[in-house]
C-alpha cells in the first residue's frame, strides 16, 4: 500500500512535446465556469446525505437534511403537479414519485444556486482549487459506495433468492426485478466477477494517480448497472444514475487527453496534479497515516459487516434446507377416522406437503397450492397452523418420524381431526444439479 | 521518464528467434481459427465454408480416432451441427489447429532463415487487418441479431409456465435476456458500435477497448451460465487482446503511469498501392456482409412475429408488471 500512496515526488516534466495545454492560471471559458457552478451545486446538494452517512454520531443532521428535501418534494407534488398519491414509505425503494420530485427540486435549486453564483461572483476566472477540493469527497464517496456494492456481490449476500421456494415457482410468476434477482442468484462465480470489477474500480479511486483508471472501469460498470436498472424495473434508477454521474465527473477533466490518446492521435502530456499542502517530511507522513487509517477503517468495517450478513444468511438458508426444503408425498390421509383416497376432484385431500420457514404449503386437488402460516416448535415436534392471512388458529399437528424418510402428522385442524402419513421426496432441481460443463454436445436449454 | 518512450514496432521486435517463432505460430493459428469466422459473414462463400467444414470433419474424426483414441467401441466424434460451439468436435478441432499451427511455425522457421524486415512487417500488418475484419464482422452479426431481438426472443408460454428449478442454467440465461427488449437492444447497439470502430484504422484502439469491455462480460456469462460459446467468446477476446497488445504500453503510460505519450502510427501500412481499389474492396466486403446479416435477421424477426401471441398474458406477473420509471409499488418476487 505504501507505493501507490506516495505521490509523485519528481517534478512534472517541462512540456517536452509540441502540444501545449493551457498553462495553469489561465482562465476557464465562461460556459465552463457556469457549468461548473451548476455541477458543483448539484453534486453537493444530492450527495450530501450520503457523505454524512459516513460520519459517525451525526445521524440527526442527515435526517434533518433529507427531511427538508422531502418536505420540498411533497410541496412541489401537491402544488405544482397537483398529485394526490405520493407514498413516502422508505420500503418502496428509491424511484417513488417523491424521489423523482426530490431530484427535480435538487436540480431546480442547483440551477438557482448556479445563477446566483454567476451573478455574484464576476471576478473569478477559474475554479481549479474548488474543483480539486470537490474531487476529493467525490472520489471517496463513490469509492466507498462501489466498494460496498462490490463486496456484497463478492461475499454473495445481495442476490440470494434462488433457494427452495423460488425453485418451485414458475418463470411467469416472477416480477421483472425478481427475474434479475433469480438470474444473478444462480451463479456465485458471476457475482464474484461483477463484484470484483466494482470493488477494484472503487479502490483505484482512493489514489489520485489511479483515479482515471478507476473512473474508466466504474463508468463501464455503472453504465451496465443503469441499463439493467432501467430494463428490469430495479428501484435504484435515480441513485445508480447519480453514481454514474459521479464517475463521469471524475473522468471529465481527462476526456481531452483520452481523446488525444485514442481518437485524435496527438501526443499527450501527463495530467497536472497540484501538490498537496502537506507534502514534505513529517507532515506528509502524518497525512499518509491518516489516509491509510481512514481507508483501512472503512474497508475493514464494510467487509466485516458483509461477512456478518453472509453468516446470518448461510445459517438461515441451512435451516431452510434442513427443515423446510422438505417435500412429502401423502400416502394416507385419514379424516375423522375415514381414509380419503387421492382424487384430483377433491380439493380438501392433501397430496403433497412443503415445509418452509413460517409456512406449511399443501398441494391439493389438481395441483392448487394452499399456503398456511405455520409455526414450528423447537425440535419440530409440533406445527401450529393458522388460516391463510393468519386470521384464526386452526390447530396444532403433532409430528412423529417412524424412520428417516417417513412422517406422521396427527391432530385437529378446525373441525377435522387428521391423521396423515407421508414419505419424503428427494428433491431434484436440474438448475441446481447441472453444474459446470466444458463440453456441451448440444445446447442444454430445456 | 520525461521523454515519451516509443514502443518498438512489433515486427522489428522479432529479431530473437523465439519471438519470431512465436509470431509465426500466432499468425498460423489466428488464420486457421479465424478463417471460418471471417467467411461466415460474407455472402457467396457458402461453397468455401462447406469445403472447409468437410475437410475438418475428416481431419477431426481422424485425430479423434488415431491420436486421441476417443470414443472406444467404434463410436465416432459426432460432427453434426447442434447449435453448440463447445462440442467434443470443437475442442478436438481447436487442438488440431494448435498442433497444425505449431508444425507450420516450425517448418516455416526451418525453411526460411533469412531476415526480411519489410516482409515481416507486411505479414504482421496483414494479420492485423485479417483479425480486425474478422472480429468486426462477427460483432456486427451479433449486434444485428440483438438489435432485431432475434438471438434472445421473449420467452414462450411453455417457458413461463415452467418451474424455475426444472430449467437449465442456459434456459435461465435465455429467459433473462429475452425478457428485456431495452437490454438486448442496448447490448446489440454497443456490439454494432464496437464492430464499426474496428473497421477503421484510426478508431481501432478505441473499438478494441469497447470490444474488450463487452467481451470480458460475455466470456464470464458463457462460463457461468453454461452458454455453449466458451471457445468462441474466448477466441474473440484473444483477438481483441492481439489488437490491443501493441498499444498497451501507450495506454498504460497515458492512463496509469502519467507519462507523456506519442501518437500511434495510423498511416495505412501498404501506402500508395491501389488506394481506390482497396477502398472499393472494403466497401464491398463490409457492405455485403452488413446487407446479408440485416436481411437474415429481418427474416428471422418476421418468423418470430408469426409465433402465436401468449394465450393469456394476464396470467403472468412477468408480463403484466412491466417497467415503471416512477415506481410507487415495487415488486421483487
Amino acid at each position: 500500500m505504501a507505493q501507490p500512496l506516495a505521490l509523485p515526488a519528481d517534478p512534472r516534466p517541462e512540456e517536452p512535446l509540441a502540444a501545449a495545454p493551457a498553462p495553469p492560471g489561465s482562465g476557464w471559458s465562461p460556459a465552463l465556469r457556469i457549468a461548473f457552478r451548476f455541477v458543483f451545486s448539484y453534486l453537493v446538494l444530492f450527495n450530501l446525505p450520503y457523505a454524512l452517512g459516513y460520519v459517525p454520531w451525526i445521524g440527526g443532521v442527515e435526517e434533518a437534511y433529507s427531511g427538508l428535501w422531502q418536505t420540498f418534494a411533497l410541496w412541489l407534488g401537491r402544488h405544482v403537479f397537483h398529485l394526490r398519491r405520493m407514498p413516502v414509505d422508505p420500503d418502496l425503494g428509491g424511484d417513488t414519485t417523491v424521489y423523482w420530485l426530490r431530484l427535480l427540486a435538487i436540480i431546480a435549486v442547483a440551477i438557482a444556486a448556479g445563477l446566483a453564483w454567476t451573478l455574484l461572483d464576476r471576478r473569478r476566472t477559474e475554479y481549479r482549487r474548488l474543483h480539486e477540493a470537490l474531487r476529493l469527497p467525490a472520489r471517496y464517496i463513490l469509492g466507498f459506495t462501489m466498494f460496498n456494492y462490490g463486496m456484497i456481490k463478492v461475499i454473495q449476500s445481495q442476490f440470494i433468492v434462488l433457494h427452495f421456494p423460488k425453485l418451485q415457482e414458475t418463470y411467469g410468476e416472477l416480477s421483472p426485478m425478481g427475474l434479475l434477482w433469480t438470474f444473478m442468484s444462480y451463479s456465485a462465480t458471476y457475482n464474484v466477477f461483477t463484484g470484483a470489477a466494482e470493488a477494484v474500480g472503487a479502490i483505484l479511486l482512493f489514489f489520485r494517480r489511479t483515479t482515471l483508471l478507476g473512473a474508466l472501469i466504474l463508468v463501464a460498470v455503472l453504465t451496465h448497472v443503469v441499463l439493467i436498472n432501467f430494463s428490469y424495473d430495479v428501484i435504484v434508477k435515480i441513485y445508480s444514475l447519480n453514481l454514474l454521474l459521479l464517475a463521469l465527473f471524475l473522468l471529465a477533466p481527462d476526456l481531452p487527453r483520452l481523446a488525444d490518446l485514442l481518437v485524435r492521435h496527438r501526443p499527450t502530456q501527463p495530467r497536472q496534479v497540484p501538490p498537496w499542502r502537506f507534502d514534505s517530511g513529517w507532515a506528509k507522513a502524518g497525512r499518509l497515516t491518516v489516509k491509510a487509517l481512514f481507508i483501512g477503517y472503512f474497508l475493514f468495517t464494510l467487509t466485516r459487516d458483509r461477512l456478518e450478513m453472509k453468516r446470518g444468511i448461510d445459517q438461515r438458508r441451512a435451516e431452510q434446507w434442513e427443515v423446510f426444503a422438505l417435500t412429502y408425498k401423502v400416502d394416507e390421509f385419514v379424516r375423522n377416522g375415514r381414509p380419503v383416497p387421492p382424487s384430483p376432484a377433491d380439493p380438501s385431500r392433501w397430496q403433497r406437503l412443503y415445509f418452509r420457514h413460517g409456512t406449511l404449503s399443501v398441494r391439493v386437488g389438481e395441483g392448487d397450492l394452499l399456503a398456511f402460516p405455520a409455526e414450528y416448535s423447537a425440535g419440530r415436534t409440533t406445527v401450529t397452523v393458522w388460516s391463510p392471512g393468519r386470521k384464526t388458529r386452526l390447530g396444532v399437528l403433532t409430528c412423529s418420524r417412524p424412520d428417516a424418510s417417513h412422517l406422521v402428522l396427527t391432530g385437529k385442524l378446525g373441525n377435522d381431526s387428521l391423521a396423515i402419513r407421508a414419505h419424503k421426496l428427494d428433491l431434484h432441481f436440474s438448475l441446481r444439479d447441472r453444474g459446470f460443463h466444458w463440453i456441451n454436445e448440444a445446447p442444454v436449454d430445456r | 521518464m520525461a521523454e515519451p518512450i516509443r514502443a518498438p514496432e512489433p515486427w522489428q521486435d522479432r529479431r530473437q528467434p523465439a519471438r519470431r517463432l512465436g509470431f509465426r505460430f500466432l499468425f498460423s493459428y489466428l488464420l486457421l481459427y479465424g478463417f471460418e469466422l471471417a467467411l461466415a459473414g460474407l455472402p457467396g462463400t457458402g461453397w468455401l465454408q462447406a469445403l472447409w467444414l468437410g475437410i475438418w470433419k475428416v481431419a477431426v474424426s481422424w485425430v479423434g480416432r488415431h491420436v486421441l483414441h476417443l470414443g472406444g467401441g467404434g463410436q465416432e466424434i459426432a460432427t453434426v451441427a447442434t447449435g453448440s460451439g463447445d462440442r467434443t468436435f470443437d475442442y478436438v478441432q481447436v487442438l488440431s489447429m494448435l498442433a497444425l499451427a505449431a508444425l507450420a511455425a516450425l517448418a516455416w522457421t526451418a525453411l526460411d532463415r533469412r531476415r526480411r524486415e519489410e516482409r515481416d512487417r507486411r505479414l504482421y500488418e496483414g494479420l492485423r487487418i485479417f483479425v480486425r475484419y474478422t472480429l468486426a464482422l462477427t460483432l456486427l452479426a451479433y449486434g444485428m441479431s440483438n438489435v432485431f431481438k432475434v438471438q434472445f426472443p421473449f420467452p414462450a408460454a411453455e417457458r413461463l409456465q415452467e418451474r424455475i428449478g426444472d430449467s437449465s442454467p442456459l434456459a435461465l440465461f435465455k429467459v433473462f435476456m429475452g425478457y428485456s427488449a431495452t437490454y438486448t437492444f442496448s447490448i446489440g447497439a454497443s456490439e454494432l458500435l464496437a464492430g464499426l470502430l474496428l473497421l477503421f484504422r484510426r478508431t481501432t484502439t478505441l473499438g478494441a477497448l469497447v470490444t474488450l469491455g463487452i467481451l470480458v462480460n460475455e466470456v464470464a456469462l458463457a462460463f457461468c451460465y453454461d452458454v455453449p460459446v466458451k471457445l468462441l467468446s474466448s477466441h474473440l477476446l484473444l483477438m481483441t487482446l492481439f489488437l490491443l497488445a501493441p498499444e498497451a504500453r501507450r495506454l498504460v503510460d497515458g492512463i496509469v503511469l502519467d507519462r507523456p505519450t506519442l501518437p500511434e502510427a495510423v498511416a495505412p501500412p501498404f501506402s500508395g498501392c491501389y488506394r481506390t481499389g482497396r477502398l472499393a474492396l472494403k466497401a464491398l466486403v463490409v457492405g455485403s456482409a452488413l446487407l446479408a446479416t440485416t436481411e437474415r435477421n429481418l427474416e428471422l424477426a418476421k418468423e418470430l412475429r408469426r409465433r402465436p401471441p401468449l394465450a393469456d398474458p394476464s396470467k403472468y406477473l412477468l408480463v403484466t408488471h412491466g417497467i415503471h420509471v416512477i415506481e410507487d409499488s415495487p415488486i421483487n418476487r
